[in-house]
């Protein structure tokens, strides 16, 4: 046997290691299974190395800028130059900590205008790697219980996409945009339901809303929101807006509008996740 | 000890592609890394010890594509190592245009494999024929800067070995 197999080693790895990830595929491939070891393994050492390659690559670009910046000057120049940096960078730092300041303000007033739901902050560590999915690696922050699949992500702006996989306090989030994206939306005020579902291209942030026929036309500029009914996202959050009713089109049993979808992921740094409903609120004093 | 130094060295750019593409705001996608560090191992390492490394290749591409089926990478370079093995018999891997030649049809096949293991296994995939043109400037990217793209994988083995797989590239 032994002999066999050093006989025919090559052959023996080549189909022992084609054979493998076919069941490793097929385990990850089904929808409703949970995250499993080599999945949680994987997401973990690749989120980990993704956060401190992007930390230090930061930090060395300014490292370099300000090398770059001072080497070959005369003594006064440098001087000048070096007080004119510091000042510079004073208020470029400044100017960052306000941008920054501005959008945790925004996911406060977020928080604070939806108390009916348990969120919590998280920044994207790394973004889509292959030109198939659209989908985003978060890092969460909290001390709290981690993200797990199937917990919508947002923004004040709209919805982001949802949890397809979790580890630690790393998250996969799929973006509206991936074709394997549903959501149920219905239209804002007017009560027509339907399904948003991903375009997948990559040139453009756009989904498809599917409506059933029976249902009257949409107009120009007619917001879409969740219905909740998919009981993933929570009802009442922007998804986007129809911007040329005129382009529906029939597909099968439904009528298709594209859909401008309201978050641009390219330019997310920080959303939040959706960990579930708030807790009401017991008044005090109850007996 | 080779192959452990250029799978870090792949992890380590894979890391950095999202930042750095970030930062002059270019898609990340556009660049095929692992396919070029499969072919670099096709044409440069024996077929067992470069079959092996080219699976761990693909672990590596799997654990950072989020939103990826496990495993998938895993067997596409797998096949894809068979494959340049058989194109480097016949094409040299270090000289630039059989490079590009043989990265564009191997680039091309990845994503035909990719439809076809999406299918199979992917409840989820959507089957629509878009999907295979969105492969198309990965391909064409890759194919393009396959030559410079395999200079660090070279600078390791250089390192590593004395050896020097890159030095009849780009003449």
């Amino acid at each position: 046997m032994m002999d066999w197999l050093a006989r025919h080693r090559f052959p023996a790895v080549v189909i022992t290691l084609l054979i493998l990830p076919l069941g490793l595929m097929y385990v990850s491939g089904r929808r409703d299974s949970s995250t499993t070891l080599p999945e949680r393994v994987a997401m973990s050492v690749a989120g980990w190395l993704q956060g401190v390659v992007g930390g230090a690559l930061g930090g060395v670009s300014g490292a370099a800028t300000d090398y770059v910046a001072l080497v070959g000057l005369h003594e006064e120049n440098e001087r000048l130059r070096a007080d004119n940096e510091r000042l510079m960078a004073e208020a470029l730092e400044a100017k960052r900590l306000a941008v920054e300041n501005q959008g945790l303000r925004r996911l406060m007033e977020m928080r604070q205008s939806r108390r009916d739901l348990d969120l919590v902050p998280a920044t994207v560590v790394a973004r889509e790697l292959t030109p198939f999915f659209r989908v985003g690696r978060l890092s969460v922050e909290s001390d709290g219980a981690p993200p797990q699949a199937d917990q919508a992500v947002v923004t004040l702006a709209g919805l982001v996409g949802r949890v397809v996989r979790a580890t630690g306090s790393t998250a996969d989030v799929m973006l509206l945009g991936d074709t394997r994206s549903r959501v149920a939306c219905e239209v804002l005020g007017r009560g027509v339901l339907g399904m948003m579902v991903g375009s997948g291209n990559p040139d453009a942030y756009l989904a498809r809303f599917q409506v059933s026929q029976t249902e009257p036309i949409l107009e120009k500029g007619a917001v879409i929101v969740t219905s909740g009914h998919d009981r993933v996202f929570p009802r009442g959050i922007e998804v986007g807006y129809v911007p040329r009713p005129e382009e529906r089109r029939q597909a099968g049993p439904f009528v298709e509008y594209d859909v401008v979808l309201a978050v641009n992921p390219a330019s997310l740094q920080d959303v939040l996740v959706v960990r579930g409903m708030a807790s009401p609120m017991r008044p005090s004093g109850n007996p | 000890m080779r192959s452990a130094l250029l799978l870090v060295v792949l992890a380590l750019l894979m890391a950095l592609q999202s930042p750095i593409f970030g930062l002059l705001g270019v898609r990340a996608s556009l660049l095929d890394l692992p396919l070029i560090a499969t072919l670099y191992l096709a044409g440069t390492s024996r077929a067992l010890r470069g079959f092996v490394a080219s699976a761990i290749v693909g672990l590596v591409a799997d654990a950072f594509t989020p939103g990826g089926l496990l495993g998938m990478n895993t067997e596409i370079h797998g096949i894809l190592f068979l494959l340049a093995l058989g194109l480097a018999a016949r094409f040299p891997l270090t000289r630039p245009v059989p490079l590009v030649l043989v990265t564009a049809v191997s680039s091309s096949l990845k994503t035909l494999l990719f439809y076809l293991f999406s299918i199979l296994f992917d409840r989820a995939f959507e089957p629509r024929v878009e999907v295979l043109l969105w492969g198309l400037p990965t391909c064409l990217v890759t194919a393009v800067l396959a030559p410079l793209l395999f200079l660090p994988f070279a600078g390791v083995d250089r390192l590593v070995q004395g050896r020097r797989p890159s030095e009849t590239m780009l003449r």
